[in-house]
């Protein structure tokens, strides 16, 4: 069986990192800006297929934004905490 | 590009400065989220510069800039600044032959660009707050394949953006933080721009909890902030300091303008009803402090609550503006 690419499996990646950084799971406000992002990472990857890019170009793409994207979720989820305390 | 793109104000000027001040991010330090995907839009398209470029009153700023060691310019000069008022991507593939761009002082100056790519940064209520692009220093087409890649690239600078954001505004109303609302009173007082501090309490709310439950209490706040929102003129700043104190920041103002806003938010809130506690009506206390009452930004908050705590004293659902020493102007 083929080990999927980092481009195809990146929903289950991101939601994964999201929950994991959440403790479980996400406040809402932040659950629909998360499955926003999964969709939107999802058109870029489509977009950068069909315009040739690279494919381990869109693999170093996807795994840049999803980092990325963890530790500032990681952030908001802080700051939220924080104001709440 | 997504269906907001169908929605795009682009004759809303003021309404889209309102945005792009809502969103806090102006002359902020660079971030990760911003600086990842500008480097990897340099990579994808193969160009010495990208940047992620928001537009102001008069200046184009970067949030994000790789391959130029500027931050802002002048907005009369910026490409940007055109992309803006497109519903999809603006390309030139040679801005020497591009009548809107061959007198440029971009394109005859350093750094001379020759041909832009650039993406509509579109909010989720229609605004065109910047845009997202590619540079280079020599002529080139850009295909339609790729500029929608520019353009996916753009609607992820929108995510990143609406999340900044998102950790600043309060869950339960969408108004600021406590935090984020102080930091906006401290760049105002900083700024010294007339401005009023509006301090707004919800009266007898632990009884409203006690009796109707904490979602009838939640309702209360929602419906209070609607309130707020409807009835503030876009310049001015709303928040929720805890429980169920908010406050409004109101610049560029004077006593007469200060307490007449106040006293229209006063009389909105008692006009209000919650329709899941049977049309419950409720009220609140306002205190109002002129930023010339105090020195620094602690004085001018303990101000507005020495004037909120007068409109206690003398009954609730009034409004008082004060100074720190000198109360006056009941209602």
């Amino acid at each position: 069986m083929t080990k999927p690419s980092a481009a195809e499996n990146f929903e289950t990646v991101l939601k994964d990192k999201a929950n994991k950084a959440a403790g479980g799971s996400l406040p809402p406000q932040l659950q629909r800006l998360t499955d926003q992002h999964v969709e939107r990472l999802r058109s870029l990857v489509e977009a950068m297929r069909v315009a040739g890019v690279d494919d381990g170009l869109v693999r170093l793409s996807v795994r840049d934004i999803i980092d990325s994207y963890e530790a500032e979720l990681l952030d908001a989820l802080l700051r939220l905490a924080e104001e709440r305390s | 590009m997504t269906g907001i793109a169908s929605r795009l104000k682009t004759r809303d000027e003021k309404g889209r400065q309102c945005a792009l001040e809502r969103l806090d991010v102006l002359d902020t330090p660079a971030e990760n989220g911003f600086e990842k995907i500008t480097g990897l839009v340099r990579t994808i398209f193969d160009v010495p510069v990208a940047a992620v470029s928001l537009i102001d009153k008069d200046r184009q700023w970067f949030k994000s800039i790789q391959g130029l060691d500027i931050s802002e310019t002048a907005r009369e000069v910026a490409f940007c600044d055109h992309t803006i008022r497109k519903t999809d991507c603006m390309c030139v593939p040679d801005a020497t032959k591009d009548p809107r761009f061959a007198k440029n002082v971009l394109v005859t100056g350093p750094p001379h660009i020759r041909s832009y790519l650039g993406a509509p940064i579109i909010s989720p209520d229609g605004y065109a707050l910047g845009a997202l692009c590619a540079i280079d220093y020599r002529p080139r087409k850009f295909s339609p394949e790729k500029e929608k890649v520019l353009a996916s690239f753009a609607d992820l600078v929108m995510n990143e953006l609406e999340l900044r954001q998102l950790a600043s505004c309060d869950g339960l109303t969408g108004l600021a933080t406590r935090r984020a609302f102080v930091d906006a009173a401290e760049e105002v007082f900083e700024q010294g721009r007339n401005a009023a501090f509006i301090f707004i309490d919800l009266d007898h709310f632990k009884t409203i909890n006690d009796a109707n439950g904490h979602p009838v209490g939640d309702d209360v706040l929602k419906a209070t902030s609607a309130a707020l929102l409807a009835n503030c003129p876009d310049h001015a700043f709303i928040g929720r300091l805890g429980g169920e104190e908010l406050a409004v920041l109101l610049p560029d103002t004077d006593r007469q303008g200060a307490f007449r806003l106040a006293e229209s938010l006063r009389a909105a809130i008692a006009a209000t009803t919650v329709k899941s506690a049977r049309n419950l009506a409720f009220t609140a206390s306002v205190g109002v402090a002129m930023q010339d009452a105090a020195h620094d930004l602690a004085g001018w908050m303990a101000a507005a609550d020495a004037a909120l705590y007068e409109a206690k004293s003398r009954g609730r659902n009034c409004t008082v503006i004060g100074y720190s020493d000198q109360l006056s102007n009941a209602v």
